[in-house]
């Protein structure tokens, strides 16, 4: 009975480890090209083992012009504010999957778009205030705003000053650049970072130190620190990099 | 024990005993049979799955476009050295959502196993890459700054290191590379000769391309020199699927490239800064090179 029994047990036990020697290698390759095929992917295609290695950033991928690289270190273009008459800020995080245009000193792509901001020049002296113009007060001081322009009153008439720490605004100015720093999302615009308010507005906070900018701030003043060339706007040093075969900039403290 | 062997003596318990045997080998034999019909089924599925992919990536690829591209990947890999300049559309879309194109020109000079100069030009912007075979020089002319990345080996892997770590896209890899059609074909899952056109009065034959995210499309001259005229990827996994366009010219295998094009020398008051490694998701900037 029991060498039967044996017999009887061994000879399923053979198929079995048959079958699992065979079908085991033969589910794992067939499950990946069904889920393949599931996502449309293509047929036969190379295996996207890219996806779990992580990727380095900022690489703008239809500047690279590369079939090779075209999936190496891609990752959208900053965010840049846009502001519609009449219709709020749209910043969302959905959104930074959209490319927008960056306007950059140093891409390759020749496109240049001027911000109102663009022309701020530290001291520049008005006779009257542009239309429209918002009143604040920090600590008392008058400070008056035009779209990421800075204001006060002097001798009579106005004078353009750097942004102030700690004044909120309605919404970052037309053109900021969403920049994610120390957990945050800061917005970049004339030399001022903004960042949101529990109330909905956005107050200029202290420059984030380490952070890597597509642009320097409008009138940003060429110095030399330890021998090396810098610039420097607002009390921020900001350093030249290559970053992506591209000239950023890095706010530092000397 | 006595009580124990009177138990197992007795005809009903061997009856019992014999019923549980059978019915365990009952249930392994069931439970092989369905694990036997599913790992049938797997295996069945897998070789299907197997062969249908196998049979549409091979019809998918027409031997007549993978034949030109070959030819054209030969010719070019195994030039030892050439210029070409290429002018290079690429679109954009304004935050208004008004859809344009930017353009530039690229100069290339090339010799085989490791020099590469390149010269990119617009209306604002200039710069020049360098690779001498022991770095790459990267120089900004418009502000006067340039930085070194120190790598040595051939242009092939100096073009990926320039990519992997440092994020510097060399501009038209593709065809600077050793083996183009071996890169190029890497991932393309359909070929197809679209047939003979004219680029810039050139006759040549347009292939196009398909893979997972992208389409691309290459305009290759008709006749002995099989060099590309035209070049254009879509990106069609990103919305409105902007293209980079590359249109060719100027192809020169005669001109000797002597050591002195690809030796970098800095302009005048040139300042030299950090060229940043690329993060990853979990580190900032890696270190730096100056």
């Amino acid at each position: 009975m029991n060498t039967n029994a044996h017999v009887t047990q061994s000879f399923p036990r053979r198929k079995i480890g048959l079958t699992f020697a065979l079908g085991l290698p033969a589910l794992l390759i067939a499950l990946p090209l069904i889920g393949a095929e599931r996502r449309g992917a293509p047929r036969g295609g190379a295996p996207r083992a890219a996806m779990s290695v992580p990727r380095p950033a900022m690489v703008d991928r239809s500047s690279h012009g590369s079939i090779r690289h075209v999936d190496t270190h891609v990752v959208q273009r900053p965010v840049q504010v846009r502001r519609e008459p009449g219709h709020p800020v749209e910043v969302h995080r959905e959104d930074r999957t959209r490319h927008e245009v960056f306007v950059h000193h140093d891409v390759d792509v020749d496109i240049h778009r001027r911000h109102h901001w663009s022309d701020f020049a530290f001291g520049r002296r008005l006779a009257m205030l542009p239309f429209g113009c918002l009143t604040l007060q920090i600590g008392g001081v008058p400070y008056y705003y035009d779209d990421g322009i800075y204001f006060q009153p002097v001798g009579g008439g106005y004078q353009e000053v750097y942004p102030p720490v700690g004044v909120a605004v309605p919404e970052p100015p037309d053109g900021a650049i969403a920049i994610d720093a120390g957990g945050q999302t800061y917005y970049y615009a004339g030399g001022a970072f903004y960042l949101q308010q529990a109330d909905g507005t956005y107050a200029t906070a202290p420059t984030p130190i380490g952070v890597v900018l597509p642009e320097l701030p409008p009138g940003a003043i060429q110095v030399a620190v330890k021998g090396t060339v810098a610039y420097q706007f607002n009390g921020v040093y900001y350093e030249p990099v290559f970053v992506n075969g591209v000239t950023q900039y890095e706010t530092f403290m000397p | 024990m006595s009580g124990v062997r009177a138990i197992e003596s007795h005809p009903c318990y061997f009856e019992f005993s014999n019923r549980k045997k059978s019915m365990k080998n009952r249930i392994i034999n069931l439970t092989a049979h369905w694990l036997r019909a599913a790992f049938a089924a797997a295996a069945l599925v897998g070789l299907m799955a197997l062969s249908v992919s196998a049979a549409d990536q091979k019809a998918a690829l027409d031997p007549r476009a993978d034949e030109l591209l070959k030819r054209m990947g030969d010719y070019l890999g195994h030039a030892q050295f050439f210029s070409v300049s290429a002018e290079v559309w690429q679109d954009f879309q304004l935050s208004s959502g008004q859809r344009i194109q930017a353009g530039r020109t690229i100069e290339l000079r090339v010799r085989r196993p490791n020099r590469l100069r390149a010269e990119v030009h617009s209306t604002r912007r200039n710069r020049e890459l360098v690779y001498d075979g022991s770095a790459i020089t990267l120089l900004n002319r418009a502000q006067n700054f340039y930085g070194t990345v120190h790598t040595s080996g051939s242009l092939d892997e100096a073009m990926d290191v320039a990519s992997e770590r440092f994020g510097i896209a060399m501009p038209l890899e593709d065809f600077i590379r050793s083996d183009p059609h071996k890169d190029l074909l890497r991932r393309a899952t359909s070929a197809a000769d679209i047939g003979p056109v004219t680029v810039m009065g050139v006759p040549c034959e347009h292939l196009a391309f398909t893979q997972d995210n992208i389409d691309w499309q290459v305009w290759i001259e008709n006749g002995v020199r099989p060099v590309p005229r035209k070049f254009i990827i879509t990106y069609k996994d990103e919305p409105d699927s902007p293209q980079y366009t590359a249109i060719f010219s100027n192809w020169d295998f005669t001109t000797e490239l002597p050591d002195f094009v690809f030796k970098f020398e800095p302009p005048a008051g040139a300042s030299k800064i950090k060229v940043k490694e690329m993060k990853t998701e979990n580190q900032s900037h890696k270190t730096e090179e100056k």
